[in-house]
């Protein structure tokens, strides 16, 4: 059987409130007991925080596929009357989407939702065949509608959700007294209705606590005497606080002497001023009432522990939980004997009458002066509360499922395959006072596709903005086309590639880049707007550092909504070494990384270096997000040939590369700049060179920054182009002669995130002299010969021994120093991606 | 003075017994501290007025003996049972053997007697106290403006305030372990709003404050008390004027920001209206250039036949011959196949005649979902502004959302 669970009552306000807590409860024990049924649980994708939470949550119960976001036009909340044309579409698309995951039931903890915030729930309204369930808590304002109901826009929305609570198939009652109430008050069958009752979690229990830890949450609460407490879980009139005070200022002056009561919930400032000037109006003093306003549920564990009496007045409940969390901690408590109460509590000594103010002070009184009854009364309260679990609630929902007579004929799969332009229909047909706009319109067009996106193949959308907008063809880019070959050759089963781009606003499908790139004509295409759907995969191998501000609420909203969003990481240096950048460029990475360790499904880097350093960095700057982030590594691929090379031979090329073959050359590739050597480099040479050792210098690269006094120096040189050369932007091309008529490379820089350099030299058979740093150790493992220390007199001693044992044919060779190709290194990155998994 | 009068000063200006008890409250987790390292702790009161201190230690099981040289309030304590002397505070003190006391107090006790008795009270105190026992002193606090100008001379019996800091330098330079000083009996409202009115900082600096001095004793002893020694009490009015002028700032700040959000937008509207002003001269002009062109409309046909035979030429033949039999094709079969699946009888008759399952193995290789397989939408609607943001599919939806509310609105 599939089983749906609508848990938007997890994720609005309701969630920090006794309902949001126990439908989570709830479902936990209805996945724990589900045995060979089916469980899956729809999120609205309005409240993006819950979303993550109820996601760790269930990470180790469910496969996440099972948690489904859909979408609905907002604002909805019913509230406010310029909303209802949204909250009618959206009952509509959400029912519609219900539909699509063709249920045999669907269960909704929470129905009274979205008055305040944007939540829909409703039942028959668009799919009237699909089965559903309702946990039912009360009616409370239904009974007292003066109280409740005042406002018509309440009446109108509480209309609404009891007609729908009408339509359902099955109620499950939180106690008798609610079952009853919804018989007479709704005219529903009896057999309709199963009482599930409720439960506490199990942190509430009997605990012992060290003197400092109680008179430190003392002290801070103002309690200086034993505590008389009240958790009412509200302030709302049943909750009965005129005939509490007036009881409470009844009690004998001993006994006001000696206890303060404690009330202990979340207050507004209005009702805590309305609360004081009750208590005054009662004669009870300042110091005897204690509103402690919010406490933690430790403190709140605390409190009941440590509480000489747990007293409950209120007039009227569905379930009456603080009750059962009193007992579950073996407070001696006692209670209203008016609607659920009497069924929590299971003992008639223990009750009174809410309405009778000498009631309530006798059985105060009783209890706070009679030993044994407190005793009686404490050993009760844990029996009973052993009665309660969130197991025996899930158990009768199964039972009640399974005995649920089977749906007759008709299928809903076909229902669902016709019904793509019902929906539509449905939301043309919607009456209402209040007009839609063209902004709504677009927003149900959206959400519909969204939510129908499940039959869809798997998008791997592959960010190649840089390369869209200004491919600056840095070795990042070089990165992102190579694999971005590599993933138009591959065939995936279910899975397209497709690269998109952010053009200021929005992501697009860069069709006419991807034409170009390929080969194909682009005159006709047109870049349409990505269409994010649950389940696809976002990569973003460039570093698009400075739209940090604008990506980052997006990539926060696609993780949100169960996109996979992964970055790789090519190195952390700027974080590590600042000042080997010009000023400012630290910080605007610094954004980029915490942004993305926040946002991100996982990291890849791009060797186990850079993830170890990541993690550490991790560890250090915790990012605000609840489930853990996985940090994995890949090797680039450093075959050139698949790299897209750049062609092109300068004419001095012959002088430069019969001049190079007359001497032990060593090859330095890389844009100078301070972190790579170049200075400790050219001061080693001069020495050898003054002690005339036959050697050449070249150094491949770019003038970079911060280096214009090193870059004068090698311009102004004396040896340049004699024993020195500085080949600045050659082609691939005359790259791959230049390492042809080189002796040795030479890896001096201090800091790398993969060393490319050092495979294309073990590629051209070239041996490798290197810094001893993790990442060469990494890359060339014993291929290469290393070397320490930051003065020139220490690389000039590596070159000399290094040149003893060339000469020996004793120095270390690259020729079979292992590498990969780009085909290997791209299903490396699709496999940390889990990519062929999810295929 | 007349002892009677002191007696109704006290009432008055105290408080009643019940108010002061009450008060007295905050000193409990240090006296639970004390009593939890000495069960049978002995504590001293000095100048112990109407007793509500000793009936507080008496109520959490410490054995209290109150000294005071005013008899008409002895009288009050001994009808209510307390241990009670008469007697000088200093020279009773000095009676008392060594390390015999975990609590010396007195409240409200120092601004009476001359500077030379304080000092000698506090050195007595150290000697008679036990190890990690606690001297507590209470005394109006000079830092409450009001209080310091006015309310401390109302006492006529007052001899001069003690600032807080002098009061904590005594036991301090006299050898005791640690002192902390209390601020006490502020508005509990001022300290969780954090807003106080200019009257508020006159006024609003607890009133009284005390200092509570601890003898030197072993690590895990005076680690009972971290608890009590760590919290912090009371407002200063350093604290209470910097709030005040923390929240004048945040309005100046919020006066500005409006102000300047308010340039920002009258800015944004401005250069809005300038874009949009240009943008429409541009759209009237194009549009009269392109609607005036003839030759536009007369060469459509002429450009698809172009664009065909472009990508004849890319693709050859075959492919585009596949193609566009693909292309009309597909609705045909499309519904076809639903025209046969939605009547049973149709599926019967078409298995009869053997085309069913070629009709499905076609109508699946087209592709697994209609919406998504097609690659021939106009890109009409990508030219209008107002849908720039939607998605293929999204723009299809929208379209036959559209169309839903056009149908409607025709039928009624």
């Amino acid at each position: 059987m599939r089983i749906v669970i609508d848990m938007q009552g997890a994720q609005t306000e309701s969630r920090f409130r006794g309902i949001g807590r126990s439908a989570l409860s709830l479902t936990l024990a209805l996945v724990r007991n589900a045995g060979t049924h089916d469980i899956w649980l729809v999120l609205n994708a309005a409240f993006p925080d819950s979303i993550f939470s109820i996601r760790k949550a269930f990470a180790d119960l469910l496969p996440e596929s099972r948690l489904r976001v859909f979408d609905i036009p907002t604002p909805v909340a019913e509230r406010e009357p310029a909303n209802v044309w949204r909250a009618r579409a959206g009952e509509k698309i959400r029912e519609h989407f219900l539909q699509q995951l063709q249920p045999d039931f669907v269960l909704i903890p929470s129905l009274f939702e979205g008055y305040v915030d944007d939540a829909v729930s409703s039942i028959g309204l668009f799919a009237p065949n699909i089965k559903t369930a309702v946990v039912l808590h009360d009616l409370i304002p239904l009974m007292k509608p003066n109280v409740y109901l005042a406002q018509p826009q309440q009446r109108h929305y509480y209309d609404g959700k009891i007609q729908s609570l009408k339509k359902a198939d099955l109620l499950f009652s939180i106690s008798a007294h609610s079952k009853q109430e919804a018989v007479q008050a709704l005219g529903l069958q009896e057999h309709s209705i199963i009482t599930i009752a409720s439960a506490a979690d199990g942190c509430f229990r009997p605990e012992s606590y060290g003197h400092e830890t109680v008179s430190a949450l003392f002290l801070r609460l103002g309690i200086s005497r034993k505590v008389v407490m009240y958790a009412p879980g509200g302030f709302d009139p049943r909750k009965n606080f005129v005939n509490l005070f007036a009881a409470y200022a009844g009690l004998p002056q001993n006994l006001r002497d000696t206890h303060q009561l404690v009330i202990v919930s979340k207050i507004t400032d209005g009702d805590r001023q309305n609360l004081q000037a009750l208590r005054k109006k009662s004669g009870l003093a300042e110091h005897e009432v204690v509103v402690t306003g919010y406490v933690s549920d430790a403190e709140l564990i605390l409190l009941y522990n440590r509480a000489t009496l747990f007293v409950f007045p209120s007039r009227h409940e569905g379930f009456g939980l603080p009750v059962l969390e009193a007992m579950s901690c073996g407070t001696p408590t006692i209670g209203s004997d008016t609607t659920s109460i009497p069924e929590v509590i299971g003992f008639q000594e223990a009750l009174f009458d809410p309405d009778s103010v000498a009631s309530i002070s006798a059985k105060i009184t009783q209890a706070l002066t009679d030993d044994a009854f407190r005793h009686q009364l404490s050993q009760h309260g844990l029996q009973q509360a052993a009665k309660f679990s969130w197991d025996s609630c899930a158990l009768k929902i199964w039972a009640a499922f399974e005995g649920y007579p089977k749906r007759q004929g008709s299928d809903l799969a076909a229902e669902v395959s016709g019904s793509f332009n019902n929906v539509l229909d449905a939301i043309a047909h919607i009456s209402c006072p209040c007009e839609y706009s063209e902004a709504d319109l677009r927003q149900v067009a959206k959400a519909i596709a969204f939510n129908t996106a499940a039959g869809l193949p798997r998008q791997l959308l592959y960010d190649i903005s840089e390369l869209v907008q200004r491919d600056a063809k840095s070795g990042i880019q070089r990165v992102v086309r190579s694999i971005l070959l590599e993933l138009f050759t591959i065939d995936f089963d279910g899975l397209v590639v497709r690269p998109i781009y952010f053009d200021g606003q929005q992501y697009r499908y860069a069709e006419r880049f991807s034409a170009r790139f390929l080969g194909k004509p682009e005159a006709d295409i047109v870049d349409g707007v990505v269409e994010f759907n649950q389940g696809d995969t976002y990569l973003a191998v460039d570093l698009n550092a400075h739209l940090t501000p604008f990506l980052h609420p997006l990539h926060a909203r696609l993780q949100a909504q169960g996109v996979y969003v992964y970055f790789v990481v090519h190195d952390i240096l700027l974080l590590q070494r600042p000042d080997w950048w010009p000023e400012g460029t630290s910080a605007v990475f610094a954004k980029w990384l915490a942004s993305i360790t926040e946002v991100a499904t996982g990291l890849i880097c791009v060797s186990e270096t850079v993830a170890n350093q990541v993690r550490a960095w991790v560890n250090a700057n915790p990012p605000p997000r609840l489930m853990p982030l996985p940090i994995s590594f890949f090797h680039l691929g450093a075959d050139v040939e698949n790299s897209v090379p750049t062609l092109g031979i300068p004419d001095d090329a012959d002088t430069v590369l019969s001049a190079l073959s007359q001497a032990p050359s060593f090859l330095s590739v890389g844009t100078i700049e301070p972190r790579k050597g170049h200075a400790q480099t050219l001061a080693a040479f001069e020495l050898l060179w003054s002690e005339g050792v036959d050697v050449n210098l070249v150094i491949v690269g770019k003038q970079g920054w911060m280096i214009e006094s090193l870059a004068s120096r090698l311009k102004n040189h004396q040896l340049l182009n004699k024993r020195l050369f500085w080949l600045q932007g050659i082609s691939d091309e005359y790259l791959e002669k230049v390492y042809g008529a080189s002796t040795c490379l030479l890896a001096a820089s201090e800091g790398e995130g993969f060393g490319l350099p050092l495979i294309e030299a073990a590629n051209q058979r070239l041996p490798i002299i290197a810094r001893d740093i993790p990442i060469f150790r990494e890359v060339a493992g014993e291929y290469a010969y290393f070397f320490n220390g930051l003065q020139p007199e220490m690389l000039a001693d590596a070159i000399h021994q290094w040149l003893g044992l060339y000469a020996a044919e004793a120095a270390p060779k690259s020729d079979n120093m292992p590498w990969q190709k780009w085909c290997q290194s791209t299903r490396q990155l699709l496999a940390a991606m889990q990519i062929s998994e999810r295929v | 003075m007349s002892d009677a009068f002191y007696r109704s000063f006290e009432d008055r200006f105290r408080g009643s017994r019940e108010l002061v008890k009450c008060r007295l409250g905050i000193y409990l987790p240090f006296v639970e501290s004390v009593k939890a390292l000495y069960p049978d702790a002995r504590a001293i009161d000095l100048g112990c007025g109407r007793g509500e201190w000793l009936e507080l230690l008496l109520g959490t099981g410490i054995e209290a003996k109150g000294v005071d040289i005013d008899e008409n309030m002895l009288s009050a304590c001994r009808d209510t049972g307390l241990d009670v002397e008469i007697g000088s505070a200093v020279s009773y003190l000095q009676k008392l053997p060594d390390d015999s006391m975990a609590i010396v107090s007195a409240f409200h006790l120092i601004e009476h007697i001359p500077f030379i008795d304080l000092q000698i009270l506090v050195q007595e105190a150290l000697r008679v106290l036990k190890p990690a026992g606690l001297l507590i002193l209470e005394s109006p606090n000079s830092e409450n403006i009001v209080v310091g100008t006015v309310g401390f001379y109302m006492d006529p019996t007052h001899q001069r305030p003690i600032p807080p800091p002098l009061l904590a330098f005594l036991p301090e330079y006299y050898g005791f372990g640690r002192t902390k000083i209390l601020r006490l009996q502020e508005p509990a409202e001022l300290l969780s709003s954090k807003n106080p009115s200019l009257a508020d900082v006159f006024n609003g600096v607890s009133p009284d404050y005390a200092i509570v001095a601890q003898k030197n004793a072993l690590p895990e002893e005076l680690s009972v008390f971290s608890v009590c020694f760590g919290h912090e009490y009371g407002l200063t009015l350093g604290t209470l004027s910097a709030w005040y002028d923390e929240q004048l700032q945040a309005k100046i700040n919020q006066a500005i920001s409006i102000a300047e959000q308010a340039q920002a937008a009258v800015e944004h509207i401005n250069k809005k209206n300038e874009q949009t002003l240009a943008a429409m001269q541009q759209a009237v002009a194009k549009l009269d250039a392109v609607s005036d062109s003839r030759s536009w409309r007369i060469t459509a046909l002429l450009r698809w036949i172009a664009f065909q035979l472009r990508l004849l030429k890319e693709h050859g033949p075959v492919m585009r011959i596949k193609a566009l039999v693909k292309k009309c094709a597909k609705p045909l079969v499309s519904y076809a196949m639903s025209v046969v699946d939605s009547h049973p009888l149709c599926v019967a008759i078409a298995r009869k005649f053997g085309v069913y399952e070629a009709l499905r193995s076609a109508y699946f290789r087209m592709g697994p979902h209609i919406l998504n397989t097609d690659n021939f939408a106009s890109p009409s609607g990508a030219d209008n502004t107002s849908t720039l943001q939607l998605g293929q599919r999204a723009q299809q939806i929208y379209n036959g959302l559209m169309d839903a509310i056009d149908q409607h609105k025709g039928r009624s």
